[in-house]
């Protein structure tokens, strides 16, 4: 099993959002926009919340309430303990979990499928657990750019394709296809993590930042 | 020719100069080089990276070199290279100062909300705070402020980092009530705007202290604000909800005024007596300024928190006599 632990070295630890990576936060946000435009009362889901700095910012723009899962008990505790938001219910749980089926109106799963070993019954798990009309906002390492070596904590990167091809199989429909940055690259190859930059709290094309993201709906 | 900036070497990989990168990326201030004794790469974020040979080609006289460099062995060869050339490099503290003091019509955008060039050039002719102004309620306090005092005057922004305390708004004002129930100073508070962070807080010390008797007042506004979720706030505090009275209503002496500014508490205390309040201070050290200006010699105790590295979420408790003669 990899290292889920709150400061294994993978996580921001810290909620203060100053100290996030700008591509952290652009992703978060997006979802944030995009979900504030529909005119009901949400509920929504963060997997693979961390210490919970994006379910709060989604909680504090949102009309709703957020399921925040993390495999972290520490990080869950110090979610609890420091965010005060009757809106968000955090809770700690290693993947395999079932989700009720047809239930969220959105999933936030940021940087999340590579850390899971059967990524396919994960996908199917956030998929199956989303309304019709419900969307998925999705991100992983890009493998085109930042290929795979053995990571510590991750078991793949990811090519546009295979992400596509998990959403087809399981009922969503593509709304939009991004891509963010976090690394120093060589040749287009990403070289070392490099997350407080002067410009990366922005969307960049599919193939020309290291992280790729999707918003997907379910039919 | 115009003037191009430089670094001589790159520190921006570190968080305590996040203000610093929001402010060129906000004023649009162009990098054209990173100099370092070997051209390990290209480019760091689209930036050409130069070795010293490309840089004794590319800088000229006319550009100016900013001192970015944290490794000391590559600061000492980066020092010999910058005095072998008669090239003088400036801080990053002193670059802002320049450009603040040169600022015209606040043309200069600042990191932080509504603070303004004039602002600073305003807090650099007045006194800084000190360990013996009476208004203080403690010496964390008198630190806080001292601090934020030195961090915008002399533009070290970078010394933010050091507020990094792994808290957050919400649980450092959660502690202010808290303590101030302990003291049974905890009566009445009336909240007059941004009400999730204050309503949350008292869910919380409400769970954490039973028998807190708190009355709680929610503005006509506030609860709007609360949109979809008010119905849950006004069930989940409804032994404690009281009527709120219009603006112009006396209040009762105990009534500490909460808000997410100091606007209200300063419209507040213009026309009637000096309530206690908890407020953030969004415009941080220069809020101080403005709360101290205008309460001036009356009585008051002002206790200030600094939760994070958001310059924005600097909390005040300010504490009045008329809370101990209720």
């Amino acid at each position: 099993m990899k290292d889920y632990s709150l400061k294994s070295g993978e996580r921001y630890t810290s909620l203060d959002l100053n100290l996030i990576g700008g591509d952290h936060l652009w992703r978060y946000q997006y979802v944030a926009t995009r979900m504030a435009s529909q005119d009901r009362r949400l509920f929504g889901a963060d997997i693979f919340c961390g210490a919970g700095y994006g379910a709060m910012l989604m909680a504090q723009q949102l009309d709703g309430t957020i399921l925040a899962i993390d495999g972290s008990a520490e990080a869950i505790d110090i979610a609890n303990q420091k965010l005060q938001a009757p809106n968000v219910i955090f809770a700690a749980k290693l993947f395999p979990f079932e989700l009720p089926e047809a239930t969220f109106d959105f999933i936030a799963s940021l940087e999340s499928m590579e850390h899971v070993k059967d990524f396919e019954t994960f996908f199917w798990t956030l998929a199956k657990a989303l309304k019709p009309g419900g969307r998925l906002f999705i991100s992983a390492p890009n493998e085109n750019v930042m290929p795979y070596q053995g990571y510590v904590w991750h078991y793949k990167h990811f090519r546009p394709v295979e992400v596509r091809a998990l959403a087809e199989q399981y009922g969503l429909s593509e709304i939009a296809a991004l891509s963010t940055t976090c690394q120093v690259y060589d040749g287009g190859v990403s070289r070392f993590y490099y997350p407080y930059q002067l410009d990366n709290n922005r969307a960049l094309d599919l193939n020309a930042g290291d992280t790729l993201f999707f918003e997907f709906e379910k039919k | 020719m115009t003037m191009k900036t430089f670094t001589s070497g790159w520190a921006f990989q570190k968080p305590d100069q996040n203000y610093f990168k929001k402010f060129l990326h906000l004023n649009r201030i162009a990098i054209d080089g990173i100099v370092y004794p070997k051209k390990l790469l290209a480019d760091i974020e689209g930036i050409p990276v130069l070795g010293f040979d490309d840089a004794q080609v590319a800088i000229t006289s006319e550009d100016q070199v900013l001192d970015l460099s944290t490794n000391s062995e590559v600061r000492k060869e980066l020092d010999a290279f910058f005095v072998a050339q008669g090239i003088e490099r400036v801080s990053v503290p002193d670059f802002l100062d320049r450009l603040i003091t040169q600022d015209e019509h606040d043309a200069l955008l600042l990191p932080v909300a509504d603070i303004k060039a004039s602002d600073i050039r305003y807090l650099k002719s007045a006194a800084s705070p000190g360990p013996f102004d009476t208004h203080f309620l403690d010496a964390e306090s008198y630190e806080t402020a001292s601090k934020l005092d030195g961090i915008f005057r002399h533009s070290m922004w970078h010394q933010f980092i050091e507020f990094d305390r792994d808290d957050t708004p919400g649980n450092v004002l959660f502690n202010v009530l808290l303590d101030l129930q302990t003291r049974d100073l905890l009566k009445h508070v009336r909240v007059l705007d941004t009400p999730r962070v204050f309503l949350d807080a008292i869910l919380k010390l409400k769970l954490h202290v039973p028998k807190a008797t708190v009355k709680v007042s929610v503005s006509d506004a506030a609860f709007t604000d609360l949109h979809g979720r008010a119905e849950f706030y006004r069930r989940s505090l409804g032994d404690c909800i009281v009527p709120f009275d219009g603006a112009g209503a006396a209040q009762p002496e105990h009534t500490i005024l909460l808000a997410g500014s100091i606007d209200p508490i300063l419209a507040a205390s213009s026309h009637s007596s000096l309530l206690s309040a908890i407020c953030f201070m969004p415009r941080s050290i220069v809020d101080y300024v403005a709360l101290t200006n205008a309460f001036g010699e009356r009585q008051y105790r002002l206790l200030l928190r600094q939760p994070d590295t958001g310059a924005h979420n600097l909390l005040a408790a300010i504490i009045t006599p008329a809370l101990f003669r209720a």
